[in-house]
């Protein structure tokens, strides 16, 4: 049995007022580690969970509407298993304009990297910084003016 | 008393990705095994390691390798290449991929543990039968 990621909503004991983000990652380790990176920055989370670019898919064609709550950022894994994240992308862009990074464990291609911003092509394991750092340039941190924790590493 | 309980496991892990690390301190935690960590994290310290020599010369021999196939400095293989009768130890391969199989395989003489990452509890379970080290 291999440890994949499943379709799941991932939350912080404190959920009200929390930042939630639609994560696209079929690898448990790197799952647990991002839950793990959210827990160290103390900030109330809700992470939409998809484990698979069909699941992905499906999220992101019906997120935008009535009564979904939108999230504030989107982490796509480059190499789902499923469709490919350029069709992940055209889906997210027809309906949104919430900003979207794309993880890899290792180079993001070129045309991903075009479609989305050298900036917003991240390699994995995300660090505490980072993962601050996109959700400040997502604007999802502001109401917490510094009621979050910088943590320089998780390791 | 099962073998969970009669002693604490040396384990020794080759992995860059402290992701990975993480993901298998949870496994370790889930499947109940006392055990002792001593991590490397590219084919430099890999080496260090497996021959416990530099900063690794005072480490417990392991009941258990898991050595990942892809690391800075020079990768799995190499390790595997540099370590005198590294084909001798409770090495368990990691990765992510299947593209080295074969040369590990041949390494091994067709007696290699490959594991696919992330790593679960069941195949942690089969990775301490196949050292025997749960036997």
């Amino acid at each position: 049995m291999k440890s994949k990621a499943m379709n799941r909503v991932l939350k912080s004991d404190v959920s009200e007022d929390a930042v939630r983000v639609f994560v696209a990652e079929d690898n448990a380790a790197d799952v647990f580690w991002l839950e793990m990176v959210f827990k160290s920055s103390r900030l109330p989370y809700v992470i939409d969970l998809a484990a698979d670019a069909a699941s992905a898919k499906n999220y992101l064609q019906q997120f935008h509407q009535e009564p979904n709550i939108p999230p504030k950022i989107i982490f796509l894994d480059v190499n789902l298993p499923g469709p490919d994240a350029t069709e992940l992308l055209d889906c997210i862009h027809a309906a949104s304009t919430v900003p979207v990074f794309m993880i890899s464990g290792t180079e993001v291609p070129r045309h991903l990297r075009d479609r989305v911003g050298e900036s917003r092509c991240l390699q994995k394991p995300l660090t505490n910084s980072q993962l601050l750092e996109c959700l400040n340039s997502a604007g999802a941190l502001t109401k917490f003016d510094g009621a979050y924790q910088n943590v320089p590493s998780t390791s | 008393m099962s073998w969970l309980q009669m002693r604490t496991m040396e384990i020794s892990v080759v992995e860059d990705n402290p992701a990975d690390v993480l993901w298998l301190k949870h496994i370790l935690q889930e499947v109940g095994v006392p055990h002792h960590l001593t991590i490397a994290r590219d084919g430099e310290q890999a080496v260090d390691c497996l021959m416990r020599k530099g900063c690794y010369q005072d480490a417990v021999a392991p009941d258990l390798i898991l050595l990942d196939m892809h690391l800075p400095k020079f990768d799995g293989l190499e390790v595997l290449r540099k370590v005198p009768e590294s084909e001798k130890m409770p090495i368990c391969i990691l990765s992510s991929s299947d593209h080295e199989k074969d040369a590990v395989s041949a390494h091994f003489r067709d007696h290699a543990c490959y594991l696919k990452k992330p790593l679960s509890a069941d195949e942690f379970l089969h990775a301490l039968r196949f050292v025997g080290a749960a036997a």
